[in-house]
């Protein structure tokens, strides 16, 4: 298993430096070994999981190549298979596959046509690196390859300048959540002298009551790891304060938006937390820390989604959102739900941004949808896609969104987080209004083409579109028995007690789940949403004047778009000339360099005096210096 | 018979002498090379003086090897001021201060 398990991990970055050899040579070799590289590591990693539940594997971790092996510290690259690390590189795989396949058509114009496929290669390879991690330390090399990858592709444009200020806020922030997650790290390794998965579990249960004092004031040790580790994960995936860099990053192209938003990026952040549950199930302050940030994250970001205009941006506002329903899953310690809500996110995000790349190809990249109208008749599939996919999102019946979805609502209210449960029901009417939003500016209205006779995409482009549909409507249906009832993850992770209580007691099986539904708030909620869509943008019957502060506050995102726009680059530019006036040119440039050189000059003008030309000279200090070491050497005995 | 010490302070003086035609000299390579030679000559009057004195043939044998090298250093001396004298037209040891710092 650890062979191919290697395999599923090395085959993108053999594609990786495959593409990097053969540069711009051909596209069609490019398009064939990228493709084919993410090709098979799907196919091994769906195998792996097929070997997996069918002989019924146990977890392994297995160190590969061992770093360093001494008294004091440990470090190897090694792989962890479990069933959470399996499905986890499964939709990966799929999603990346399927993305990459819709690039060839997409980028087909495009001058750098294999840049392109080297990044995305190269993430996946570094996503796969931190899924299929058994310690921290190669959690964190893979951490940074993403972030690094994601600043590449985000800034792939390299000539357009908001790409570029988009991808230097991403790589920024990230680096504000790495500080976090390497303090974090420190700790780990300060305390447990091992950077292991499995061994670090086995000792945080032991040794978790002592306290360590941050300017005096003490903390418990696994509350601060956790914490610290979190603010990784919070930067990565995109969780307030730290959420801002995720709007921007649709200056990349649209394939790698779907590639950030559903597989590859954000989702690392709340894999990580999953990963580690067994140290956050022992932390109970930071859980519920962390069901606060999902939560606030859900509620706020889903509303600003509202009064965006551009259909890239609002489906990112939409991703930050349910993103904050995992966080919020994953701080009431409903790990699973944490989990399935993010596979099947990653599916129908996926789906909806290839749709809006779609769009967005066809009505030659304008991205307003103020100007966009009326495709209904022209892009049938697209049409027929995005409707699926946006049910999906809203949690519509029998969809894979609403068992994801509605499973952390009910369960969240099930286990009585209150105030959480309530913004999470209200956050539903903010997530089906703005989807109603682009759904029906963009596919219904007037027509917007002016050339009458736009026939669909190119079949690459739409192939992926039909296929993502599969699981966006149905993966939550056909594993929600299986995975409620912690038959999927077993094991893997910690508090499955938690999550199947609520599914014998509440749910009891998938189609009453369902049933039951209709008779709940939420789907009245998601009914009324619905309706008020349907009349407030299709139909325009009625007007609505929001409030002008409400309205600027939430353009202006709370204030965080000043905040990163102009704060943090007023104080950054006045820190970074303090450095470079006091530091660089003052500490090096006069202090070390320039003086170095001024005073050699000074003592070789005084030696050089000495050099006369003068035979004589020379000699007399040649005689003399021999009788000084003739007379040093008597004096010696 | 002679004591050794007189022998030696010959030779010191001889060395003395030629240390400062070095030093003092301040025209003529030529007497540059004089003293060269004396400073050989005084150390072979060592050799010579102590190897008798202490009855071992070797300072003795040693003074015609060092004879020999100091035959060719002195003509190597004169070929180099010869091509020397070609190029400044003088031997004036003043005038060769071109490594001057």
């Amino acid at each position: 298993m650890i062979y191919l398990a290697l395999i599923l991990l090395l085959a993108p970055l053999v594609g990786t430096l495959l593409l990097l050899y053969i540069q711009n040579r051909s596209k069609r070799l490019s398009v064939i070994i990228s493709n084919f590289s993410i090709l098979l590591s799907f196919f091994v990693s769906i195998y792996l999981l097929f070997l997996y539940f069918n002989y019924n594997y146990l977890p392994e971790t297995h160190d590969v190549l061992i770093f360093a092996d001494t008294k004091l510290y440990y470090l190897a690259f090694g792989l962890y298979i479990d069933s959470l690390s399996l499905m986890m590189s499964t939709v990966v795989t799929s999603v990346s596959f399927l993305v990459h396949y819709y690039s060839i058509s997409y980028m087909k114009n495009e001058s750098s046509f294999n840049r392109f496929f080297v990044y995305t290669n190269f993430f996946t390879f570094s996503m796969l690196l931190i899924v299929l991690s058994n310690n921290f330390f190669q959690l964190f090399i893979g951490w940074e390859l993403v972030g690094l990858s994601s600043y590449l592709l985000i800034g792939f444009w390299t000539k357009k300048e908001s790409a570029i200020k988009a991808n230097y806020k991403a790589f920024l922030v990230n680096r504000v959540g790495d500080i976090g997650l390497l303090l974090g790290l420190c700790l780990i390794f300060v305390n447990y002298s091992t950077t292991n998965y499995a061994e670090v579990f086995s000792l945080s249960n032991t040794i978790n009551n002592h306290d360590i004092e941050i300017f005096g004031t003490s903390f418990n040790m696994l509350s601060a790891i956790c914490l610290l580790l979190f603010v990784g994960a919070m930067a990565k995936s995109a969780q307030v304060p730290l959420h801002f860099w995720l709007p921007d990053s649709m200056e990349g192209p649209t394939p790698i938006s779907a590639l950030i938003h559903a597989a590859t990026m954000v989702t690392a952040g709340i894999y990580m937390v999953a990963r580690l549950s067994p140290m956050y199930a022992l932390a109970d302050d930071v859980s519920l820390f962390i069901l606060y940030i999902g939560t606030i994250t859900a509620f706020f970001l889903g509303l600003v989604a509202l009064v965006q205009n551009d259909i890239k941006r609002i489906i990112a506002y939409s991703t930050i959102s349910q993103l904050g329903y995992m966080t919020a899953a994953l701080g009431a310690s409903l790990y699973s739900l944490a989990i399935f809500h993010l596979m099947t996110h990653a599916f129908f995000k996926a789906l909806l941004f290839l749709c809006a790349g779609s769009i967005i190809v066809k009505c030659h990249h304008e991205q307003d949808i103020r100007n966009i109208g009326g495709l209904r008749k022209f892009m049938p599939i697209t049409y027929m896609a995005f409707l699926y996919a946006s049910l999906s999102l809203i949690g519509f019946p029998l969809t894979s969104g609403f068992y994801s979805k509605e499973g952390i609502i009910d369960a969240i209210g099930y286990y009585d987080y209150t105030i959480p449960y309530l913004m999470l029901l209200a956050s539903i009417f903010t997530t089906t209004l703005y989807t109603s939003k682009i759904f029906f500016k963009v596919f219904f209205g007037e027509c917007t083409l002016h050339d009458k006779n736009e026939k669909e995409n190119d079949k690459e482009m739409l192939i992926p579109l039909i296929i993502l549909t599969a699981p966006s409507v149905f993966l939550g249906l056909f594993i929600f028995d299986i995975l409620m009832s912690g038959e999927l993850f077993g094991s893997a992770l910690a508090s499955n007690a938690l999550v199947i209580d609520f599914y014998n007691n509440y749910v009891t099986n998938s189609l009453h789940f369902f049933l039951h539904s209709f008779l709940t708030v939420n789907f009245l909620i998601l009914v009324l949403a619905l309706i008020f869509g349907y009349y407030y943008y299709y139909k325009k019957s009625f007007n609505i004047s929001v409030p002008k502060f409400v309205s600027t506050m939430l353009e202006g995102e709370y204030g965080f778009n000043n905040l990163s726009s102009k704060y943090i680059p007023i104080f950054q530019n006045l820190f970074t000339k303090y450095l470079w006036k006091k530091i660089d040119i003052l500490t090096i440039d006069n202090g070390l360099i320039n003086n170095t050189s001024a005073i050699l000059d000074k003592i070789s003008n005084k030696v050089r005096k000495f050099h006369t030309g003068f035979i004589y000279h020379y000699s007399l200090t040649i005689i003399s210096a021999l009788i000084l070491l003739l007379l040093i050497v008597r004096m010696q005995y | 018979m002679i004591p050794i010490s007189y022998y030696l302070i010959l030779s010191t003086i001889i060395f003395a002498i030629s240390i400062a035609g070095i030093f003092i000299n301040r025209k003529n390579i030529l007497i540059l090379l004089m003293s060269l030679e004396l400073m050989f000559l005084s150390v072979n009057f060592n050799l010579i003086t102590l190897g008798n004195y202490l009855g071992d043939l070797t300072g003795q044998v040693f003074v015609f090897f060092v004879l020999t090298v100091v035959a060719a250093e002195s003509a190597i001396g004169l070929a180099l001021l010869i091509v020397l004298f070609r190029n400044k037209k003088s031997i004036d040891v003043d005038d060769l201060s071109e490594l001057k710092g």
